[in-house]
């Protein structure tokens, strides 16, 4: 039987996400500010994966069958990887000035990321010993979830604060909105492998998403 | 000092009007009021070879000074955001750094600039020092913003965009109202608004403040309430004011470029 609303709420974070990148990339065209284009197609790329997973979910397929496994797989680089690594680099360039610093951290992240969510997916045996910051049961999809709340966490937070930053600098509240969606987003990394916790996750990272919707459309306005 | 006579062109009397030409470079201006002959009010343009660039005829002086600022009407605000589009933007956030702008190549297209701009500042820029107006557009070695007003587009010269997204807003919302005087008058309350925000703060800001709090001061104190993005226009003031002490002192945010 179809899980409703795990689907629902991976449809929701969906759509929402692709109306925050809509957003932002026309903000982009009318103030051409580059970081809107790549917050923009974060949030596509963000959408695009849960698209992926509502249609994994809608249709049942098992997620550790082969399809299902790659296709969770895609799911996740296309939702932390192309999301995390363009916000990454973009939140590093407003901080920094120096141009090989943010390549080189964001480009380091994203191929860490791809080929260790690779290695624990397709290449290593589910009951890998590298697999020890997985306390649940192991097999590889559960492998490669614990390892995506580990990476995920550290730049997440990061981001989260970066902007709750310049909301106590400046006062401007679309950076809370913006922060705040990213500091739960966070929090939720620690549950999200946690099956028992399932549903709280998912309505959780919707409200975040809507979080950031909501200062992603404040920025947009001022 | 040199006099200059001319024709009225209306009553055709005879007029004469002193000039000290050594206030200033290149065309530079001077009130004409009317007496018991010819009682008609001009603003006459020349350059400092004394030839005659422009009589400009006004219903009465607005204001005169000694350095040489008068109010005359120019083209209209609309009119001067349609010619110039930002380069408008960049001309303004210059007269605010205090950096000269020099106009030229056209003569009478760079006066109507100069009068549209007079009437937008509490303070008029003063002809021949602040804003030069000049055929010759070959300027070396001076650090001003070249503007070219045949063709409305910035020769030479750094602009300070800091102050652009306030500036743009200011000019986009008062072209939108279709009275002139009152789109000048928008633009001229907000300016002098921000000048006024500069000065409070090179009184009061002895200690580094974050942005929102320097806001939130400015506003309990002068009753200006001022949103973000104008701390950047304010900036800009203070540094043609030369306040650094004060632009540390002022905390703005990492983000600013998002």
């Amino acid at each position: 039987m179809v899980d409703w609303l795990y689907f629902g709420a991976s449809l929701l974070s969906a759509l929402v996400a692709s109306g925050v990148g809509i957003i932002f990339i026309e903000s982009y065209i009318e103030t051409t500010r580059r970081m809107r284009l790549l917050w923009g197609v974060a949030f596509l790329s963000y959408a695009v994966g849960h698209f992926i997973n509502s249609w994994l979910v809608l249709f049942e397929i098992p997620i550790d069958s082969g399809i299902g496994l790659t296709a969770m797989w895609v799911y996740v680089n296309f939702g932390g990887t192309g999301t995390l690594g363009f916000l990454l680099f973009a939140t590093i360039t407003l901080l920094k000035k120096q141009h090989y610093l943010r390549w080189v951290v964001s480009l380091s992240f994203m191929a860490v990321y791809s080929a260790s969510t690779a290695l624990f997916a397709f290449v290593l045996p589910g009951d890998t010993p590298l697999a020890f910051f997985n306390p649940t049961i192991h097999n590889n999809i559960n492998n490669m979830s614990w390892l995506v709340s580990i990476l995920v966490v550290p730049v997440a937070l990061f981001i989260g604060v970066v902007f709750l930053n310049h909301y106590r600098i400046t006062g401007l509240s679309w950076a809370e909105w913006i922060g705040l969606s990213f500091i739960i987003y966070t929090i939720l990394m620690f549950i999200w492998p946690v099956i028992e916790l399932k549903s709280l996750f998912y309505i959780l990272r919707t409200v975040s998403v809507f979080l950031l919707g909501i200062g992603g459309v404040q920025l947009s306005r001022e | 000092m040199s006099t200059i006579t001319f024709e009225c062109p209306i009553c055709k009397i005879t007029r004469t009007v002193d000039l000290d030409t050594s206030r200033g470079r290149g065309i530079i201006c001077a009130s004409v009021s009317g007496d018991d002959k010819c009682p008609h009010n001009f603003i006459i343009f020349t350059d400092t070879d004394l030839n005659i660039r422009r009589i400009q005829r006004v219903d009465h002086i607005v204001r005169t000074s000694d350095d040489g600022r008068f109010l005359a009407r120019g083209m209209s605000l609309r009119g001067a955001r349609k010619v110039f589009g930002d380069t408008l933007v960049d001309i303004i956030s210059c007269i605010l750094l205090k950096k000269p702008v020099l106009l030229c190549d056209d003569p009478d297209v760079s006066i109507t600039l100069y009068n549209t701009l007079a009437r937008i500042f509490q303070e008029p820029p003063e002809l021949g020092r602040d804003v030069l107006i000049i055929d010759d557009c070959d300027v070396d070695g001076q650090d001003v913003l070249v503007v070219n007003c045949r063709y409305s587009v910035v020769l030479k010269g750094n602009v300070p965009i800091d102050a652009h997204k306030t500036l743009g807003r200011f000019i986009d919302e008062a072209v939108a109202i279709n009275d002139n005087e009152a789109a000048v008058v928008f633009v001229r309350q907000r300016i002098s608004a921000l000048q006024r925000a500069a000065e409070f703060l090179v009184d009061r800001l002895e200690l580094p403040l974050y942005a929102r709090e320097v806001l939130a001061i400015v506003e309990k104190s002068t009753g200006i309430r001022l949103k973000y993005a104008d701390l950047h226009a304010v900036r800009l003031i203070l540094r043609g004011l030369g306040q650094d002490r004060i632009l540390r002192n002022l905390i703005m945010g990492d983000l600013d470029e998002f």
